[in-house]
């Protein structure tokens, strides 16, 4: 080999190390799977005497779940709590040892988490105000499909986020949202079914606090929140929303009384994952984070389901939990002229904002769905018993917020885009910026465009798909006829070309959502690495520019449908990148080819 | 009833000592909307240190 030529390829490596270790510098340090810090004064104090929630390893056997309390001398209270896989228990220990067997359990190599059992309280409700009679359409023209719904036209957030140019491609049908709240009026045998909930179909109710399978919502919180995700619509009835067609989980982790325990909340993230949700919404948070519900949206998330949830209600910096996990998709509130709503909290981790209400501006200016709720002002409400009204109400909050991006979440998925990452990146790519990202995240939720990108990423991966598998079935089809020489070259370029267009997409699902991984990815770096370093026969090198030429292929497909996965995080050298990287990529097939 | 800067000291203090979260709850307490100072169903809101009274009375006692 002559000194110039080994100039030329050190020339090459040097290059290649540099870009190789720039993600390195990027992503930063790795994500703890500990809680993080609490903003609020953290404490030790046990809640429950002498019960310990225990999150055990996946694969421990029955035996040995029952062998595990005993050599902690222990007993468990109650069945598992989370029902599906018995993963999740409540340890009853003597008071006095509480302490020490907290920290033996969480020394216990089958014990994935341990924590103290604590209860949750929400405020006591003092009665909401019915939406009185409908008040008439919007003055705006709406583009797209409009539901029959008569009160559709109060709905200001549906049309100010594009719902109805949304619903024309898809209304949410094959897919499943799981509403940990305070349950959902549904009508399971113990409670009524809301009149405007007729056609919503749901799955797998369950209750976490009394331990059956029925969810109905004693509080008017979860039903309201469940309607602006699927409440039925196009039914001649009341209002509308967002995913009709998905279907509902309703898990009851709230009571009546506004209590709660933290393992259940953990237990039915965990339950809609095992149970098949897509989707999870939490319009509730915590103002402490704890390891099992970070774990348990760990696991989640790992199954392939989108977390949103609330940003919180304190009117101030500081995300609630678990809104602030990464794994979560934080939503902060906007009153209906796109601001940051007065009761919204922030942070940075918000992930995007959507419509929440404003009741101070006037009562219309809220979110209406319909729900059980006990009128303002009544005798029920007063003394804190009665019958609720199944009426329509105007709620403000980002728990209202939250269901806007868990049903577009939804929508996103049923055009056939599944990774939680990708949704998220569908959604804050197509989101409209408001600027500060601690206030808005990427943006205001557009479900019109979130979808139509959902639909593109869809269809792009299928087009790719189908595309090679007519290039495959052309290639061994004809290869039949081929002389032997001839078919090794058939092959050759059917396997180059696969290799390029499928290369953005691999190198997107090892790195996740790194943004520089990705334009790495979506970059000619690794044919022109190969083709300068690696390529000394003449079959090398053709193998290698016929690779170039199937990244092209797929950054030719980005440029023109949109869909690169840094598209929103660099949106203005997306552009640039993909097609300097396209032309380099023509370039160097050209070259490789010639030569 | 209003609560005074002495006042509100005290609970900041309380809240320091006794480990409970910024509302004076319990650690790990969830709520609907994340804050348990705004009702979303009627837009009712409450200042923090007037809901940790209305749960602990015992801290207005001087």
């Amino acid at each position: 080999m002559s000194t110039g030529t080994q100039r030329v390829r050190w020339r090459w490596v040097a290059g290649a190390l540099l870009l190789a270790a720039l993600p390195l510098f990027w992503r930063g340090a790795p994500a703890s799977d500990q809680a993080p810090p609490s903003r609020s004064p953290a404490s030790p104090a046990r809640v429950v005497p002498g019960e310990i929630v225990v999150d055990l390893r996946d694969s421990l056997s029955a035996a040995e779940v029952t062998a595990f309390a005993r050599s902690h001398a222990a007993t468990y209270s109650g069945p598992p709590i989370d029902r599906n896989s018995g993963r999740i228990f409540a340890l009853r220990v003597p008071v006095s040892a509480a302490r020490v067997a907290l920290a033996a359990l969480r020394a216990d190599p089958r014990v994935e988490a341990a924590e103290l059992q604590r209860l949750f309280s929400v405020p006591r409700f003092l009665g909401a105000v019915p939406a009185g009679p409908a008040s008439g359409p919007p003055s705006e023209p709406s583009r797209g499909w409009r539901p029959n719904d008569p009160r559709f036209g109060e709905q200001w957030n549906f049309h100010r986020i594009g719902m109805e140019e949304a619903w024309t491609r898809t209304q949410g049908a094959g897919v499943v949202v799981a509403v940990i709240d305070t349950g959902v009026a549904l009508g399971y045998g113990d409670g009524p079914r809301c009149r405007d909930f007729a056609d919503t179909e749901y799955v797998e109710p369950y209750d976490f606090i009394a331990r059956r399978p029925s969810a109905h919502d004693d509080f008017g919180h979860g039903t309201h929140v469940a309607g602006t995700i699927a409440e039925s619509t196009n039914n001649g009835e009341g209002v509308a929303g967002i995913a009709f067609r998905a279907r509902l989980m309703p898990l009851k982790v709230l009571n009546a009384n506004g209590y709660g325990r933290m393992s259940d909340v953990a237990a039915a993230i965990r339950y809609a994952a095992d149970r098949g949700a897509h989707v999870i919404n939490l319009s509730l948070g915590s103002s402490m984070p704890d390891l099992i519900t970070r774990r348990a949206c760990q696991y989640a998330f790992e199954k392939g389901v989108t977390i949103v949830a609330a940003a919180g209600n304190d009117g101030q910096e500081g995300i609630a939990y678990p809104a602030a996990y990464p794994e979560c998709i934080a939503v902060t509130a906007l009153d209906p002229e796109g601001r940051l709503a007065w009761y919204s909290s922030w942070g940075p981790e918000t992930a995007i904002s959507a419509p929440g209400g404003d009741t101070r501006q006037s009562e219309r200016r809220g979110i209406l769905q319909n729900t059980l709720a006990r009128p303002r002002g009544s005798a029920a409400s007063v003394q804190g018993g009665g019958a609720p009204v199944d009426d329509y109400f105007f709620f403000q909050g980002t728990s209202m917020a939250t269901p806007h991006v868990a049903g577009v979440a939804a929508l996103i998925v049923s055009t056939g885009v599944r990774d939680p990452e990708e949704v998220r990146r569908i959604l804050t790519q197509t989101a409209t910026p408001r600027g500060d990202r601690s206030r808005y995240g990427a943006g205001e939720l557009n479900a019109a465009a979130a979808v139509g990108l959902g639909a593109a990423t869809a269809g792009q991966a299928r087009g790719h798909l189908v595309l090679l598998g007519v290039l495959w079935a052309a290639v061994l089809v004809a290869g039949m006829a081929l002389p032997r020489r001839a078919r090794r070259a058939a092959l050759s370029t059917a396997m180059a070309l696969s290799v390029g267009m499928m290369l953005p997409t691999l190198v997107g699902a090892f790195a996740g959502g790194a943004l520089l991984w990705n334009m790495l990815g979506h970059s000619v770096l690794v044919p022109w690495l190969l083709l300068g370093w690696e390529a000394d026969s003449a079959e090398e090198r053709r193998f290698y520019a016929l690779m170039a030429l199937g990244i092209a292929l797929h950054l030719a497909s980005d440029l023109l449908m949109g869909t690169a996965p840094f598209y929103g995080w660099v949106h203005w050298a997306a552009l640039p990148w993909l097609g300097t990287n396209l032309l380099v990529a023509v370039a160097l097939t050209a070259r490789g080819l010639r030569r | 009833m209003s609560v005074d800067d002495q006042l509100r000291r005290k609970i900041d203090d309380w809240l320091a000592r006794s480990g409970l979260n910024k509302y004076g709850d319990r650690p790990g307490t969830v709520y609907a909307g994340g804050s348990p100072l705004m009702d979303e169903r009627t837009g009712h809101v409450r200042d923090r240190y007037e809901y940790i009274l209305e749960k602990h009375p015992e801290l207005r006692s001087p």
